[in-house]
Formats: structure tokens, sequence, C-alpha cells
């Protein structure tokens, strides 16, 4: 695992959008470029994300 | 009682929306039913007895139903006491002044959440969210975006958007209503066990879904036909219910245990809290008829 890796990984558990087992699972499947997309959401928004579960009272459509 | 223990009431004031999204969790079988006078009477004198501390409009798309919301904010004693959101599509937003001219004719209104991700874009352009933040910006409001995902990667659009600054909630899409319809769903690559230790996330939250009644479920319990188990008339019902007296004393492990249940039969779909207490819950409330 890269550190780039790493990162989306600590990222994506941050956010609350899975767990570590899961976020390290998910970033193996992708590619160079998704990987890079996701570092740069990394580095300027996680302050900004956060996980509403399940669903907060909030619409769809 | 406190302020950060009153309760957030979200309020469903009908389920027309001018959009059809494809992850919708509002079933396209309800087709556009609208909040009647007889509930707004029950839901102001419910809101004036409770006196939550927050009130979040939300549809259906809820700036379709600005007569009623304001019915609402009009018979409640102290409106400007309690904090008033909107989860909105945003597509009035077309310019900011547009924007403005909808926002000011609420009559309170603190924050405006809009609901954008790619299924959203496939209807709203990516200006309507520019213009909206622009006119929460002019009119003193709070701006934040919801954006529905798939997947991780779903959220790699916020990169174009160039939002510094605006807070952005995620949510996980459940396979309801119209997202169920055309199999969209959040995948987990595996079962995790952390949601175990955890209790409802929506504790603390009530829902009032127009045409039915109070529940803290708005997942796929209350959506179930005959759901009288799930959601009730009054809120002091619901929080005196079966059901929710399950949901505020146990984990989701705790409500394994008591259905009998083994962790074996759990799938990474069970990763949610909604699809896990889908599978438990409902065996236990039967099993104690």
């Amino acid at each position: 695992m890269t550190n780039k890796d790493k990162v989306i990984a600590v990222f994506l558990v941050s956010v609350g959008l899975f767990s570590v087992c899961n976020a390290m699972q998910y970033v193996k499947t992708l590619s160079a470029a998704q990987k890079t997309e996701l570092s740069f959401l990394a580095a300027n928004s996680s302050q900004n994300i956060g996980d509403s579960e399940p669903l907060r009272v909030v619409k769809h459509g | 009682m406190s302020r950060k223990h009153r309760l957030v009431l979200g309020i469903t004031v009908g389920t027309g929306c001018n959009l059809r999204c494809r992850h919708c969790l509002v079933d396209k079988n309800l087709g556009s039913r609208r909040i009647t006078k007889s509930e707004i009477e029950l839901l102001v004198s419910e809101i004036n007895r409770c006196k939550p501390r927050e009130l979040i409009f939300t549809g259906g798309e809820p700036v379709l139903f600005t007569g009623e919301i304001n019915s609402i904010l009009s018979a409640i004693h102290e409106p400007y006491g309690i904090y008033t959101s909107i989860v909105t599509n945003g597509s009035f937003a077309s310019t900011t002044a547009a924007a403005v001219k909808t926002l000011k004719s609420f009559k309170a209104l603190h924050s405006v959440q809009m609901s954008y991700d790619k299924f959203h874009a496939e209807f709203v352009p990516e200006a309507c969210v520019h213009n909206l933040r622009e006119a929460c910006r002019r009119l003193d409001l709070s701006f934040g975006l919801v954006c529905a995902i798939q997947a991780p990667l779903d959220l790699i659009f916020l990169n174009k958007l160039n939002l510094a600054g605006v807070s952005v909630t995620t949510q996980k899409i459940l396979p309801i209503g119209r997202a169920k319809d055309n199999a969209l769903n959040y995948s987990y690559p595996a079962f995790e066990a952390k949601v175990l230790r955890k209790k409802c996330p929506n504790l603390g939250r009530l829902v009032y879904n127009c045409g039915n009644g109070f529940t803290t479920c708005c997942g796929f319990l209350a959506s179930k036909p005959g759901n009288s188990r799930y959601v009730h008339r009054t809120i002091a019902a619901h929080l005196k219910s079966r059901f929710y007296e399950l949901i505020s004393s146990y984990t989701f492990g705790g409500l394994l245990r008591l259905a009998g249940l083994s962790n074996d039969g759990l799938s990474p779909a069970h990763s949610a809290p909604c699809a896990l207490c889908e599978y438990i819950v409902p065996g236990i409330l039967s099993s104690q008829k």
C-alpha cells in the first residue's frame, strides 16, 4: 500500500464512509486516476465533509 | 428541558417534486401527497407541546409547499426561537435574485441544505449551487450540500465545484423508493462489525411524514405498508411504543441477541444501520405480540 493509498483510506474512514478494513479493500479497486481524484478531494475537503447515517431528514429528488 | 436535549423534528410536507431522480427514496406510488389542514393543526399542537430545537422541512421538494410550511411556522408559538432548515433540490436558483426571492418567501429560515450529487446534476445545472450559495450569503443563512452516493468515488465531482468552506453531508443510498426500483445502493466490500456496537443513529430525531405520522425511522420500516408499529399519530405515542423502546435501549448487537439471531446471516449490506434494523426488529416485534 502506497502513502497515497493510506491517505485515501484514512480520509474514507475519517468521513465515515467505511471502516478501516473496507477502506483498504476499496482503495485496492481504484485506478491510478481515481486515486488521484480522491486524494485531491481528501487534501482539500476532508474538514468539510461528514457522513449522515443512515438518512438524515433529507430528501433525495 | 435544555435546548441540546430537545429533539430535531423533520417534516415531510409533501411528496411532490419537480425532479425525478433515479436515487430518490420517495416511492413513486406516493404520487403528490400534500400535508392536510388537519395534519398541520396536529403538527402545530405537537410542536408547541414538545418544543423541538430544530425543524427541518423536506419532501418531495419543500419549495413547492411554501404555503404549508408558512402555515406551520405562523401557528407555532415562537417560530423564531426554533432553528428552521429546508432541504431542497435548489432548482429554483436559476439566478441569485430568483433564489433570494424564493428564500425570502419563508416566514422563518436559518439554514438551507441543497441536495446535489451526480443524480441531481442530471436535472439541476451546477450554476444553481453557486446561485443558492450566494443567495444564502446575502440573506445570512447557513448553506450546505447533501450528497447521495453509491460509492466514495461519487464525491469527486466536488473537486470541480470549487466550494471551499461549504459543509458537505454524505448520504449512503439505501434501496428504498425509486433507488430500489433502479437497483441503486451504497455498497460495502464486507460487513462492518462496528455497526453492532451502535444504536439507531436517528435517536433524538423524529420525522413527521405527511399522510402517515411521527416516527424515528425514516428508512425501510416506516415506508412499509401496515407500518403502525413504527409510525404513530403523536410524538408521545411514538416515544412510548415498543419499537422506540427497543431501538433506544439496545445496540444493534443487543437487538440481534434479543432476536436470537447469529452474526452468520449478516451480509455486507447489513453494515447500514437501516438495513440491519429491518433485518432484526420486525422479528422481535412479531414474536412479542
